[in-house]
């Protein structure tokens, strides 16, 4: 497993860090499930190229912060003799770490034109809590 | 890149070659994929995310030409970029078209990101069985 990107939250105070960790059947960049993570201040949307894939042919898992993208193209159209080619095979696999900002339960998945777009929410900022120490009781 | 001879009954006489023209002066190279279906081409281009209005397709002097452009995801002061594995901007592929395409006939469809040219045959270049006619002597 190769840990390639690395984000700062420093360097953006919207930033939500997130990895992506995992990536194979990938030769060179641009095959399918190449992928571009735009960030907003309400979440992330990751888009990622997915050219001939239908909704049948991709899987979305969410576990532990971890968001599993998985394309198997079962139907692919090339009838007759492939005369030429530069079409990669048409199989991905995309895992992210999702930052703790950002909400799992909120994930929402979009097909079209042969983009897939995931977008996860923020969580709500936590409420500052104050705690108060409780006076001991004695009895004199 | 890879170029496969393709089996077909016409090879030994004919190179039924679409050749894949060079194109270096682009931002985005898509790729592209030929097969022969017997009767047509079928030419796929790979454009996932491209808006049908920034696609064009030309056939021009026997070459086929798909161009347009596709555009970069939107940022603004709230939106960022944080990383892009995928390409964009403008974009070109050619194929020449060997004298048995139908240039006349070509049509296109843009599905789920891929757009596919067909080109039929032209009618005398159509694969034809030949039968074998018998004689009895006597």
């Amino acid at each position: 497993m190769n840990c390639s990107t690395r984000q700062s939250a420093l360097a953006n105070p919207f930033a939500v860090a997130h990895r992506v960790l995992e990536r194979s059947h990938r030769p060179t960049q641009s095959g399918p499930g190449a992928l571009s993570v735009i960030e907003a201040e309400t979440g992330v949307r990751f888009e990622f190229d997915v050219p001939g894939f239908g909704s049948d042919d991709i899987t979305i898992d969410v576990e532990d912060g971890l968001l599993v993208v998985t394309g198997l193209q079962k139907d692919r159209d090339d009838k007759g003799t492939e005369v030429y080619s530069e079409r990669r095979v048409g199989e991905f696999r995309r895992v992210l770490r999702l930052d703790r900002k950002l909400d799992p339960s909120t994930i929402e998945a979009d097909l079209k034109d042969g983009v897939l777009q995931i977008s996860v929410s923020r969580r709500p900022e936590a409420e500052r809590r104050s705690i108060s120490i409780r006076r001991p009781v004695s009895d004199a | 890149m890879n170029l496969s001879q393709f089996e077909n009954t016409f090879s030994l006489f004919n190179e039924f070659v679409n050749e894949v023209l060079p194109d270096t002066d682009r931002q985005w190279r898509p790729a592209l994929s030929i097969h022969d279906e017997q009767d047509r081409f079928v030419i796929a281009c790979e454009l996932p995310g491209v808006n049908v209005d920034d696609l064009h397709l030309d056939v021009h002097d026997g070459v086929l030409e798909i161009s347009g452009e596709r555009t970069p995801p939107v940022t603004s002061d709230e939106v960022t970029v944080r990383a892009n594995e995928r390409a964009s901007g403008k974009f070109r592929r050619r194929v020449r078209l060997d004298d048995a395409v139908n240039k006349e006939a070509i049509e296109a469809d843009y599905r789920d990101g891929v757009l596919y040219v067909t080109a039929p045959r032209m009618e005398e270049t159509m694969p034809r069985r030949i039968d074998v006619r018998t004689h009895s002597t006597g």
